[in-house]
């Protein structure tokens, strides 16, 4: 078998007992996301909560993983999410190491089920696999677990595992590899709740491909012509030899752009000539991106790292000296990770981390170190969801109103006002331990913290480009801010935030926007991407461009391929007009499996996942209506923002409460949904092969007619 | 300073960090331009004489190349990284492989890429090149690594001149390949009894249990080439003659 390893690994922590099985859906889901979705809704009720003894987690790696294809190390993990009012169908994604060494041990995904009585971790060597006990790891970070099961099992192992958070079932808590790549939606306290420390993986075997000569050639051509830094960014931030656009993008390396902690010395990243299948790596920065006053990151940045097989390597590797008293020097991390600062000790306080050191470096300081503590507690930030309740509490005097005067009190405010990394240690380890009023409620994730302390409307609708959908319980990712409509629309869509990055690889990607706009609408039409701010009312080629946008996260999420460097829409080539090769993933699946597949025939497996996990939520909810029950609840400021000026005129981000109508109607027929419930229809669903599952929305009466 | 056997089998110059010996240059803006290696050929080229002297420039460690700009720029190092304890450089047989642990991303493309390109599948295990090994927790499984001070590179063959991989072998299945001077196996008598694996002093030869046959470098260069970072190098002796004589 080519690709695949034709193999699923069920741990029933129950017993303790493992089982591999055949893959039976590998033909029919290919892998990720729709394999992982397909065994939820096969094994687990609807209505099973996470953290229930009928609960399961599926890890599943892509058809891709272990391939050698560019960006495939993601797992892709689907479970029940705790954020909403009822328990849904969710995925969450892991970055790192995880997916390809499964498919090297021999399983195209790993199913998780039952609970376990004790602590235990289990070890997977090819077939070897047992049940260890946890008690000397159980109570640990995530960084000295890994350390010690490395130790017992052996240094090149991958350890998945949690920190106290998920043990405590906190919903706020993660599973994690690899220092820092973390799969949340509450999959660590999925894992807690059968006592699952930790999966420590290696594998002796091959993933075999079909055409290696073809493949090669796949993988050079596309580090050579089309890929260009995170996010799809195809032109650096500084004027190169190469260069002919240059704007604030995360390729931020440069002749001159060194790697200040660099080993040995610093490190020039230099040119970075596409073609240059040895420059590729030392592009991007993507903390500099967003904490660049004087290149203060580049200062502190070791090197690159990231996932396996990926070339872009999007998480700089930091060394802080001034953190070294609180044991956080060394660190990794990317993007949204390394934003809170703000959030936590408030902007007014960074400075005081050392009023000696300029800005930036306190900023990167306390950032880094609030994400090292934060994935050795093993605790998910939502996103942001938790760092903005955070802050939200904090201005409204919430903490003072919902704690005892004593609670209150034993917080340590006065190391938040002098930018005190220990405040953070502190404040999360109440969150991760569930301790007090604050831990219990602040883990919970904003729908239920904003339950739990009563929080009125304004907390969704005041905070512009935080919660386009209002009081479900997730953050946007991304919304209205990209591409209007299409950025809003990609939010109904899914059970959390939807991370959904094709559309949002659009923008800001370093090229003037009539390039982008011409290659975006000879794909999908006039009309299809407005320009920043500058909006016009929908239209049926938006839709379009929305579906594709999230039927193409999907085929990501399935083969899985990180959507934050896929799909190639553009290219760094000028000689190329700076398009991209969008039949990539078809042509890397076929040189990897032998099977013959076209853009359009994969792009169906991502779609009928769509549709399935559409079905899975509507069961789920009991709702004969998503339209209303799931869809139409978008807070106030996505449509009342800027007061003063009209929806669709220069300026504004604004939306239209008549035309989001319109929006849905569009986006509900360009996927074959009922116009009215936004529920598929029986045709849709039996066009891609899930009559059973028609069957089954039909028998719980939520069919549409 | 580790020297492994005689001086000319195969140096070692993989040096710790603090070691008196290591001279930390300040840093030179020296920028080079970065492009897919070409093999040259030179006309009159003694490969002898061109170890030797490449020997003698990096007897006290990678610093020596510091003196060559277009040795440095063979290499795709700066004068700071020579100069740096970062670098390991291996003088085989025939020729030289770079590990460079500052630019080491970590990424593991080259032990998919050897496997894919040597074995017509991807599988790590049998990599000639072997970094999954010290990505976790750096080489000595307790200081480097993701979890440590981010030290970590790929491991390489070391093409030794008196192979113990070749030694060991109960059936003659390793070989010095006339053409080039590669050690290589001959598959047709390789059993796969791991004698090989067992007699590697760096852990490298490794045997293919899907295969039941040995696996072990044969400077093909691939890992380099596809290197996003340009942590590794291979460099074959013409070529360091060519930029010797520059």
């Amino acid at each position: 078998m080519y690709a695949w390893t034709g193999k699923l690994l069920r741990l029933d922590m129950t017993n303790h007992v493992a089982t591999i099985e055949d893959n039976k859906y590998a033909k029919d889901y290919l892998g990720g996301m729709a394999l992982a979705n397909r065994v939820m809704y096969d094994e687990v009720p609807a209505g099973t909560g996470p953290q229930d003894d009928a609960s399961k987690i599926v890890l599943a790696a892509g058809t891709l993983a272990g391939t050698g294809v560019p960006c495939s190390g993601r797992t892709t993990v689907a479970l029940m999410s705790p954020f909403g009012t009822k328990p849904l169908i969710a995925d969450a994604h892991m970055g790192g190491n995880m997916a390809p060494n499964m498919k090297f041990a021999g399983y195209d995904a790993i199913i998780v089920e039952g609970k376990s009585e004790t602590p235990v971790w289990v070890k997977i060597e090819d077939d070897k696999i047992s049940f260890e006990d946890a008690s000397d790891v159980w109570g640990k970070g995530t960084k000295e677990t890994t350390q010690i099961l490395n130790d017992k099992a052996g240094k090149e192992f991958t350890v998945c595992c949690i920190g106290p958070a998920g043990e405590n079932l906190i919903n706020d808590a993660v599973i994690i590899n690899s220092m820092s790549h973390a799969a949340g939606c509450g999959a660590g306290s999925v894992f807690g709740s059968k006592k699952l420390k930790a999966i420590v993986i290696h594998g002796t075997k091959s993933v075999k491909i079909a055409q290696p000569a073809k493949m090669l050639q796949l993988q050079h051509y596309q580090n050579a012509d089309l890929i260009g830094a995170n996010n799809n960014h195809v032109q650096p931030a500084n004027q190169q030899s190469w260069n002919e656009f240059v704007a604030p993008t995360r390729w931020q390396g440069g002749p001159g752009k060194e790697w200040g902690e660099g080993i040995g010395g610093p490190v020039d990243t230099g040119e970075q000539k596409p073609g240059d299948i040895n420059a590729v790596g030392m592009r991007n920065n993507t903390i500099n991106f967003f904490i660049g006053n004087d290149d203060v990151t580049y200062k502190h940045t070791i090197k690159n790292t990231g996932c396996h097989s990926c070339p872009i390597r999007c998480y700089p590797a930091l060394k802080i000296d001034a953190l070294e008293p609180y044991g956080t020097q060394y660190n990794q991390a990317t993007c949204m990770t390394m934003m809170r600062a703000g959030d936590w000790w408030g902007s007014e306080n960074i400075q005081n981390f050392n009023p000696d050191l300029p800005f930036g470096e306190c900023l990167l300081a306390l950032c880094s170190h609030m994400e090292w503590v934060m994935d050795d507690l093993g605790i998910w930030c939502g996103y942001g969801d938790l760092d903005y309740v955070f802050s939200y509490c904090m201005k409204n005097d919430v903490f003072k109103q919902k704690l005892s005067e004593e609670e209150y009190n034993s917080i340590p405010w006065d190391k938040r006002a002098a930018g005190d990394p220990e405040f953070i240690n502190d404040i999360l380890h109440r969150i991760a331990y569930a301790e007090g009023e604050f831990g219990r409620v602040m883990g919970m994730g904003s729908l239920h913290t904003a339950e739990a302390w009563e929080l009125p409307d304004s907390f969704w609708n005041e905070a512009t480009g935080i919660y386009f959908m209002f009081k479900k319980g997730f953050i946007r990712h991304h919304s209205s801010e990209s591409f209007g409509q299409v950025g809003g629309l990609i939010n109904i869509c899914f059970n959390r935030d939807p991370m959904c990055h094709t559309h949002q690889n659009c923008l800001g990607n370093g090229l003037p926007y009539d390039i982008r706009k011409a290659i975006l609408e000879e794909k999908f039409g006039e009309g299809c991407a407005d320009n920043s701010a500058d909006y016009s009312p929908m239209n049926p080629n938006k839709a379009k461009f929305a579906k594709w946008a999230v039927v193409r996260d999907n085929l990501h999420d399935t083969l899985a391929l990180c959507n934050w460097v896929w799909p190639m829409i553009f290219s760094p080539l000028k000689e190329r007009g700076y398009k991209g090769d969008l039949a990539l993933e078809a042509k890397m699946m076929t040189a990897a499996t032998g099977e013959e597949y076209t853009e359009e025939s994969l792009d169906a497996y991502a779609e009928k996942v769509m549709h399935l996990q559409r079905a899975m939520t509507a069961l789920e909810l009991g709702s004969n209506n998503l339209r209303k029950d799931h869809d139409d609840c978008v807070s106030d400021w996505v449509f009342d923002r800027e007061p003063d000026q009209a929806a669709f005129t220069p300026g504004t981000t604004k939306l239209d409460r008549e035309d989001w109508q319109k929006a849905l109607d569009e986006f509900y027929e360009a996927w074959g949904w009922d116009v009215a419930t936004g529920i598929p229809t029986r045709a849709t669903l039996e066009k891609f092969g899930l009559a059973d599952v028609a069957d089954d929305l039909e028998k719980n009466g939520l069919l549409p007619a | 300073m580790r020297i492994e056997g005689q001086p000319e089998l195969c140096l070692l110059l993989r040096v710790e960090r603090d070691a008196p010996f290591c001279v930390h240059s300040t840093v030179t803006k020296q920028q080079f331009t970065r492009g897919n290696k070409t093999m040259s050929k030179v006309s009159i080229f003694d490969k002898e004489m061109t170890r030797r002297r490449f020997l003698e420039l990096t007897g006290k460690g990678a610093a020596g190349l510091a003196a060559s700009s277009s040795l440095l720029s063979l290499f795709h190092l700066t004068e700071a990284e020579a100069e740096s304890g970062a670098v390991s450089i291996i003088a085989t047989a025939e020729g030289v492989l770079v590990s460079n642990a500052a630019r080491c991303t970590g990424c593991s493309r080259c032990e998919m890429n050897c496997s894919l390109l040597n074995d017509g599948k991807v599988m790590p295990f049998v990599s000639r090149v072997k970094v999954t090994r010290n990505l976790y927790h750096g080489t000595d499984g307790k200081t480097g690594g993701l979890f440590g001070n981010f030290e970590y590179a790929p491991d390489t063959c070391h093409q030794c001149e008196d192979p113990a991989c070749l030694k060991a072998c109960p059936m003659n299945a390793i070989y010095v390949r006339e053409s080039d001077g590669v050690r290589v196996i001959d598959r047709e008598k390789c059993i796969g009894c791991g004698a090989c694996q067992a007699a590697c002093p760096f852990h490298m030869a490794t045997v293919d249990p899907e295969e039941k046959k040995s696996t072990k470098c044969v400077l093909c260069g691939y890992c380099a080439q596809e290197c996003p970072c340009g942590a590794l190098t291979v460099a074959k002796w013409e070529d360091v003659a060519a930029a010797m004589n520059a």
